[in-house]
C-alpha cells in the first residue's frame, strides 16, 4: 500500500488492474484463491479498487461496439450489390 | 420475446449517419472472415428459429448475431460485477437512463469506434471479436490460430489504449452538445489525427504468437 501516489506506483497500479479485469473477462471463473488475491489486491487502498470499478465500467460500456455487427453486415451487402449488381429481383 | 429490443437497439437508429458508415468503413478495413462469424451466428439462431420465418435473412441475422453477442457480454459484465463491486457501487453500465439514451449513445459508440482505429492489427481484430461478436477468449484463440495468452494480451493492450482515448475524449467533450455533427460528415475525418496507421494494411497476416507482443505492456 505504501506509495500509490508515486508515478511509477501508479501506472503498476493501472496495469495491475488492467489484467485483473481481463483476467475476469476469460472463460474460467476466479477460483476462490484468484478471489481471495483480487480482495486483497482490491483493499490495498482506495484508488486500486476505483481503478478497477472505473475500467469495469469502462469495458461495459464497450460493449456499444456490438453496434458495428450491422455495419460489417451493411458493408459486407454493399459489397455484394456491387458485384452481382443488375440482379435486381429479390 | 421475439422481439427483444436490447438497450442498444436504441442505438441503431445511430447508424442511419452517413457520415458514420464512412468512418466506421474504414475502420473494417483489414477485418477477415466476417462471414464465418455470421455464418455461425446464423447456424446457432438457426437451430432455435427452424430457419422459419428469415425471410429477409439479412436482418434477422443481424439481430441474432447482435443479441447473440450482447447476451454472452452482459452476463460476463454480471459477473464481473460480482467480482468487483461489495459496496452499492455498480459497475454495469445503465443504457437505458434517460440521459444516456438521449445523446450519450450516439457519442459513446463514436468514442469507442475511433479508439479502435488506432490498435494495432491483430490487437484490433481480437478486441472486435471480443467486443464486438462477443466471441469468448477460447474462440477467439481458436479462430485466430494464436495462444489464450496472447489473445488475453491484446486485450489488456487494447483495454489501455481504448480506456484512455475514451477518457480524455469524453472528459474534454462536455455530454450534453446536441449532435448536431450528425448530418454533417465530420465524424470520418476526426479518426485521423494521429493517423500514422495508413497504409498499415495487414490484419490477416497471422504473427508468429509472441512475436508481436513484445512491446505490449513493458512487461519484458
Amino acid at each position: 500500500m505504501a506509495n500509490v501516489g508515486e508515478p511509477g506506483a501508479r501506472t503498476s497500479l493501472q496495469r495491475q488492474a488492467r489484467k485483473w479485469l481481463i483476467r475476469m473477462d476469460g472463460d474460467e471463473r476466479l477460483t476462490e484463491a484468484e478471489k481471495e488475491a483480487l480482495r486483497e489486491w482490491m483493499s490495498r487502498s482506495a484508488l486500486h479498487r476505483k481503478e478497477l470499478v472505473r475500467l469495469a465500467k469502462f469495458w461495459g460500456q464497450a460493449n456499444i461496439l456490438t453496434e458495428l455487427v450491422g455495419c460489417f453486415e451493411s458493408k459486407r451487402r454493399e459489397h455484394e450489390r456491387g458485384r452481382d449488381g443488375q440482379n435486381g429481383g429479390r | 420475446m421475439r422481439e427483444t429490443r436490447t438497450p442498444v437497439d436504441v442505438a441503431c437508429s445511430l447508424r442511419r449517419g452517413a457520415s458514420l458508415k464512412h468512418f466506421v468503413g474504414r475502420l473494417l478495413r483489414g477485418f477477415p472472415d466476417i462471414e464465418d462469424i455470421e455464418r455461425e451466428a446464423f447456424l446457432r439462431g438457426g437451430a432455435a428459429e427452424h430457419n422459419r420465418e428469415i425471410e429477409q435473412p439479412k436482418p434477422a441475422l443481424l439481430r441474432i448475431a447482435k443479441h447473440l453477442a450482447l447476451s454472452q457480454l452482459m452476463r460476463k459484465a454480471r459477473q464481473i460485477t460480482q467480482y468487483v463491486e461489495d459496496s452499492a457501487e455498480s459497475t454495469v453500465v445503465d443504457w437505458e437512463s434517460p440521459a444516456e439514451r438521449k445523446s450519450g449513445l450516439r457519442e459513446m459508440l463514436r468514442l469507442h469506434c475511433e479508439a479502435v482505429t488506432d490498435l494495432a492489427p491483430q490487437c484490433r481484430q481480437v478486441y472486435l471479436l471480443r467486443k464486438v461478436h462477443g466471441f469468448s477468449h477460447k474462440e477467439i484463440a481458436a479462430h485466430l490460430g494464436i495462444a489464450a495468452s496472447t489473445v488475453e494480451k491484446y486485450l489488456i493492450k487494447a483495454v489501455e489504449h481504448c480506456d484512455r482515448y475514451v477518457r480524455q475524449r469524453a472528459d474534454s467533450r462536455p455530454r450534453n452538445t446536441p449532435n448536431r455533427d450528425q448530418r454533417d460528415g465530420h465524424l470520418s475525418v476526426r479518426g485521423r489525427k494521429n493517423g500514422k496507421r495508413r497504409g498499415t494494411r495487414r490484419a490477416d497476416v497471422a504473427p508468429a504468437p509472441g512475436k508481436e507482443v513484445a512491446h505490449s505492456d513493458g512487461r519484458r
